[in-house]
């Protein structure tokens, strides 16, 4: 039996809101609350943001790190076959952690991430730092495919789609929409990585099967 | 307020662009088809350089980050020694000793390790925005229609030579006349080798490229290059494929693509040891184990330094923390010189050097190491061994040299799917031929 979120003795945000913000990430964008252990949870309803990450290397259907925010403040975490906890688990996000993801939410939103923008900056930059050994160029091998998704209840949001973020952030750390989306993402999967995630589903064996 | 975070959040709407850098070079795209990307030690002069120095970065997860050393230690010496084998160097599951869910790393760092040294993908792999199973065809860059057309062809496989390509601009260097990425060509400069349609066999239509597929269809059964993408759990790959060995080759041959001038090269890599952010300066090839990549990635800069030809400057390897990785400790096989009779032996008579390949202490692979092994006498001899696979084999070639000296006798069994390869050395002594003179002393 599933331990449900302790959504009930929530702080809620008292502020006014405009009808048409408030389904999505109402709670992302709620006040903080007091900071509380992180607790075990289930998600409910539509994730209001989820993030993908397929590898280049290991490309192939159900082999992507997929993190889910739901609207109840729970995190379902869905670990490929490959990982040492490969399966579904999930996190409730304490308040602070709440205010956190809403902190770098806006950072993002204040700072518009685009793969082509970022690409013609990343240009830019190389060449104003061309010195004595003249343009660099730069590329990832393998690069891992970000996808993130905001939901408005049944309203897809567009998503944001970006390539290598790590890498290109730590090139490039003078553009600031790359930063925005790089400590986003870094925080998102930092949550997949705590010690208390709780399992919501048993894994499937890892396939040993070669093409 | 909040009105205004969603909607400029909304608004970033983006669809990633197909990349166009990567060929069978890194650098390699439209605009320079011919182009070669060398190791971060070459600059443009010959010879014998500066190794190139790799590390284990341990200023995140240390504990993890010192686990890969074995593996790191191995492909080194993998690709140190610039062998490859004809077939067989893939291996699944029972064949390898690789635990059930697990990967294994020092695989995934042999591919990464080739794109740090300047090598790409051989087929479009997923930077191509290709799907599977198309995406195994032949690294190109897209034509003046700006789309890959990728059609495997009446055999049915992507990436062999009779894929049909419309006016995709193929990227990958290929043997001339022969067009089979099976085999290993003369010489490794563009009197054999060519990346232009211009001289592919009557009949081909497309460069292939070694797709363990392409492969198995030309006669070479459980083989891959290296740089081929794509990974999966319980697979090992820790040996050099013929296609690999011919591109690092060839970029050896220098800037001006000629084998057997001064501007051809050699280096060794060298593991320089657990580091706490180093500078690309003290570790050329960085490898971190962190949350940078959700499996492996390489990133590499580049500058050129000549028409055609660019340099790697900054490589960095990164590997997931959270992945199930199987580190390797060491070689999972042992080679070891039995005897080598007589010892010593006059200049010019044949002596026998008997080798045996056993699996390591606690390894557990099924059968028998098998395949080939090279032993040299160090002045220019060498004989090769052909193990069958039988239990408790030993197998033996004949060495003579008219050298007097100890020299230095070195048996490389050069590894067979999930065996790896592995070396041993002794001393034989050829000493001066004894001369009896008619009176009884000598």
């Amino acid at each position: 039996m599933p331990i449900r979120c302790p959504t009930s003795n929530r702080a809620i945000d008292a502020r006014p809101r405009r009808a048409t913000v408030a389904p999505l990430f109402a709670l992302l964008l709620s006040a903080s609350v007091a900071a509380a252990e992180p607790t075990p949870c289930w998600p409910q309803g539509v994730p209001v943001m989820e993030l993908r990450v397929t590898p280049g290397e290991m490309a192939a259907p159900g082999k992507e790190l997929r993190i889910n925010v739901h609207d109840n403040d729970c995190v379902s975490i869905k670990m490929p076959d490959y990982y040492r906890r490969r399966g579904e688990y999930a996190l409730a996000l304490s308040g602070s952690e709440r205010a956190e993801l809403q902190s770098l939410l806006r950072d993002l939103a204040a700072q518009p991430y685009d793969h082509q923008l970022m690409l013609a900056e990343a240009s830019r930059l190389e060449g104003a730092r061309a010195v004595d050994q003249g343009h660099e160029r730069f590329a990832v091998l393998d690069a891992d495919h970000y996808v993130l998704t905001l939901r408005d209840g049944d309203r897809f949001a567009p998503s944001v789609r970006a390539l290598a973020v790590f890498q290109y952030a730590e090139r490039y750390p003078e553009i600031r929409s790359l930063d925005a989306l790089q400590r986003l993402t870094a925080r998102l999967i930092s949550l997949s990585e705590r010690d208390e995630l709780s399992l919501l589903q048993q894994p499937s064996a890892a396939a040993e099967v070669s093409r | 307020m909040k009105r205004i975070v969603i909607l400029s959040l909304v608004l970033a709407v983006l669809v990633i662009p197909q990349v166009a850098h990567s060929g069978a070079y890194v650098f390699a795209g439209a605009s320079s088809l011919d182009e070669v990307t060398h190791a971060r030690v070459y600059t443009g002069t010959g010879g014998t350089l500066t190794p190139l120095s790799i590390c284990i970065d341990i200023s995140v997860n240390p504990a993890l980050a010192v686990l890969a050393e074995g593996s790191v230690v191995n492909a080194v010496n993998t690709f140190n020694r610039l062998r490859s084998v004809p077939n067989n160097n893939l291996a699944f599951n029972a064949n390898t000793d690789i635990p059930s869910g697990q990967v294994d790393f020092e695989s995934t760092l042999l591919h990464e390790m080739g794109h740090c040294q300047g090598l790409a993908h051989p087929n479009h792999a997923t930077e191509s925005g290709i799907a599977e199973p198309g995406r195994n065809g032949t690294k190109s860059t897209v034509g003046t229609n700006a789309v890959f057309e990728q059609v495997a062809g009446v055999d049915g496989l992507h990436g062999s030579r009779d894929d049909l390509r419309g006016d995709d601009l193929n990227l990958h260097w290929y043997i001339r006349n022969q067009n089979n990425p099976g085999l290993l060509p003369a010489a490794f400069d563009t009197t054999t080798m060519i990346r232009a349609l211009t001289a592919l066999p009557g009949g081909h239509l497309f460069a292939a490229n070694a797709d363990r597929d392409v492969l198995n269809a030309l006669g070479f059964a459980n083989t891959e290059a290296v740089m081929q993408q794509g990974a999966f759990t319980r697979e090992a790959q820790r040996i050099l494929q013929h296609d690999d060995v011919t591109t690092l080759r060839l970029a050896r041959a220098g800037s001006d693509r000629t084998q057997g001038n001064a501007d051809d090269y050699t280096y060794q890599l060298q593991y320089v040891g657990q580091l706490n952010n180093p500078t690309s300066e003290a570790c050329n090839l960085r490898v971190r184990i962190d949350a940078s990549t959700g499996f492996a990635v390489c990133s590499v800069g580049g500058v050129g330094i000549s028409t055609n030809n660019v340099r790697v400057t900054t490589a960095n390897l990164a590997f997931n923390n959270a992945t199930n990785w199987y580190f390797t400790p060491g070689p999972n096989t042992v080679a070891q010189i039995v005897s080598d009779g007589p010892d010593p032996s006059t200049p010019g008579q044949t002596y026998s050097v008997q080798v045996r390949v056993t699996e390591g202490v606690g390894i557990v692979i099924t059968g028998e190491p098998r395949g080939t092994v090279e032993v040299r006498d160090g002045v220019g001899g060498s004989c090769t061994i052909t193990l069958a696979g039988t239990v408790g084999e030993i197998g033996s070639c004949n060495l003579n040299t008219s050298a007097v000296g100890t020299q230095t006798l070195t048996a490389h069994y050069l590894g067979f799917g999930g065996w790896d390869s592995s070396l041993v050395t002794t001393s034989h002594v050829v000493g001066a031929a004894n001369v009896i003179f008619l009176n009884g002393f000598e």
